[in-house]
């Protein structure tokens, strides 16, 4: 059986695993957002506190994935729960730099004219601020879905969601009938996967970056 | 009317204020120019106007209102605002620039619409070419009159300009000059306007605050005078060497009396016998065509004339690269025998000068 045969006569579980694998990026990469742009946000002019968060985000990201899985069995159990927590933890750093670094890099001339024209603080936050900050936070969700897809698949250690599954079992019973091709069929689809995710937020970066700023 | 009393700007970390009590009346409808050196204290005059800046002691008012302490934020939605570095929003249109303050203060859409086409074409921008596009699709000229045009979108009474016209190519600006001179006759703001150029003072001011270091005004006073009757060495030496010659662009032609000149027309010239040795003015159909004396045949050509409504800074000009020394002063149909010379320009500024010492004195 080579990998095309093996993946057609197991479409149904690919397809599944490929969309909880999707699924579980998508759902920690929203999560992550909200707090990484929302901590941007409080600290971007807080020289000392945007030190600290950015520094704390990547003693996240150095922590070994398989260690931090493990880590959070014991307050969270099996499953979705710690495989979010720890997918939100990785994807922070890159996020909330980007928050912080496209807020700070907003002409400072737009800034004061806004002010003299009587935008308030959440006004130049809301309108003039994020909006040009906003390709450069689209680039950091980028890069953290990016990052994300892979460890996802480290998940099926702790029965998380997802390709790690086939990655997983393939590489446990190596040698045996079709292992090869279970392992590569995990790997592809995380492949794949990175694939769309990228096209999309190509997409996404299109329709909701202004004419006036690309 | 805007009054600033007692104001004082203390930075912290500043042992000496960067104002220190400063007085100022500034008319309602009128350009006053904040201008002096670096470290003057002029734009942070202007901020504290505003309030980007807010003052360590003293009172603002506007039109008789204390605003020291009203919402600074509705505060400069009165204000219009323009910086040199203009600051238009990248990722809005020119009308979502011009309309930003509107919206805020909740216009409905199609009064909005009319008024950023009604300011684009104040501006001497085609409003259906211009308002859809975004900043890095306009020059810089173009640029800063959208931000006068944003300055002006919700018509507050009172604007700021700081250094409008500062970073822009010399031919551009006296361009820009011109036509804000123009949109001011028609909208009569009451505008600050802050530069370090003098030149640029004395052309846009109708009175001019000359600040010296730590905010203190060294003398506030229309361009004429100031340039005529400097208050003190500080003022004289900030405006510097030709302040005369600039003081000449206050002037029109028109003010001065031009001499009414011998004319002759191209017919009688066979019988031109004897004249003291002044060339006569040959006019054909009432336009100046050439310079005769007795004897000398064709005579020259009229090279310089000069319309009435020039200055005589322009007058003078060209009058030094005139062949004869003398310009006619025509009308728009290119008619006049009326002549000035160079020395019409040096009495014209003496006269002046000693009008401008008689009401100091008086």
């Amino acid at each position: 059986m080579n990998l095309f045969e093996y993946v057609s006569s197991r479409q149904e579980l690919v397809v599944e695993l490929t969309l909880q694998h999707a699924l579980v990026v998508a759902l920690s990469i929203a999560i992550a957002t909200i707090i990484g742009v929302g901590t941007g946000v409080l600290v971007y002019r807080r020289d000392r506190a945007a030190r600290m968060a950015i520094a704390t985000a990547g003693v996240f990201l150095t922590i070994p994935s398989f260690a931090l899985f493990g880590l959070l069995i014991a307050p969270l159990g099996l499953g979705y729960p710690p495989t979010v927590v720890a997918l939100v933890l990785y994807a922070l750093l890159p996020i909330l730099r980007n928050t912080v670094t496209g807020l700070r890099s907003v002409d400072p001339a737009v800034l004061e004219s806004a002010r003299g024209m009587g935008l308030g603080r959440r006004r130049r936050l809301l309108r003039i601020e994020l909006p040009l900050a906003w390709p450069v936070i689209l680039t950091g969700i980028r890069v953290s879905t990016l990052v994300t897809l892979g460890i996802a698949a480290i998940a099926a250690a702790i029965n998380g969601p997802g390709l790690g599954d086939l990655i997983f079992e393939g590489i446990g019973r190596i040698g045996a009938v079709n292992a090869l091709n279970q392992t590569l069929t995990g790997i592809l689809g995380v492949v794949v996967l990175a694939l769309v995710f990228d096209t999309l937020f190509f997409g996404v970066r299109r329709l909701t970056t202004s004419r006036g700023v690309r | 009317m805007i009054r600033l009393s007692g104001i004082e700007k203390r930075f912290p970390g500043q042992t000496v204020p960067a104002v220190r009590h400063l007085d100022l009346d500034i008319p309602r409808g009128e350009v006053v120019v904040l201008v002096g050196p670096s470290g003057c204290g002029k734009t942070t005059t202007l901020r504290l106007i505003n309030r980007l800046i807010e003052p360590t002691a003293g009172r603002i008012e506007l039109d008789g209102e204390d605003v020291t302490e009203v919402d600074p934020d509705a505060l400069r939605r009165r204000m219009g605002y323009v910086i040199q570095q203009i600051g238009l929003f990248p990722h809005m249109t020119i009308a979502e620039n011009i309309g930003m303050v509107p919206r805020i203060l909740g216009w409905d859409a199609d009064r909005i619409r009319a008024r950023v086409d009604e300011l684009l074409e104040l501006v001497g921008l085609a409003a259906d070419e211009y308002r859809g596009r975004y900043p890095k699709e306009l020059s810089g000229g173009q640029s800063q009159r959208v931000g006068v045009a944003r300055a002006m979108a919700a018509d507050p009474p009172v604007l700021l300009m700081d250094e409008p016209f500062g970073a822009i190519d010399p031919i551009t600006r006296a361009r820009l000059q011109d036509e804000f001179q123009r949109v001011q006759d028609t909208v009569a703001k009451t505008v600050v306007f802050v530069t370090h150029d003098i030149d640029e003072a004395v052309k846009m001011g109708d009175r001019i605050v000359l600040l010296r270091v730590g905010g203190e005004i060294a003398q506030y006073d229309t361009p004429e005078r100031i340039l005529a009757a400097p208050a003190d060495d500080f003022v004289a030496s900030f405006i510097g060497a030709g302040a005369r010659v600039r003081g000449l662009t206050l002037t029109r032609l028109s003010d001065v009396e031009a001499t009414p000149w011998p004319t002759v027309e191209p017919g009688e010239l066979e019988r031109l016998d004897a004249t003291d040795g002044r060339p006569l003015l040959v006019l054909e159909d009432g336009r100046p065509s050439r310079w005769v004396v007795a004897g000398d045949g064709a005579g020259t050509p009229v090279d310089t004339v000069l319309r009435r409504d020039v200055s005589l800074h322009d007058a003078l000009d060209a009058l030094i690269g005139s062949e004869s020394g003398r310009a006619v002063v025509v009308d728009e149909d290119g008619r006049g025998r009326d002549v000035v010379e160079l020395d019409t320009i040096r009495a014209a500024v003496v006269a002046m000068r000693r009008r401008h010492a008689d009401e100091a004195t008086a």
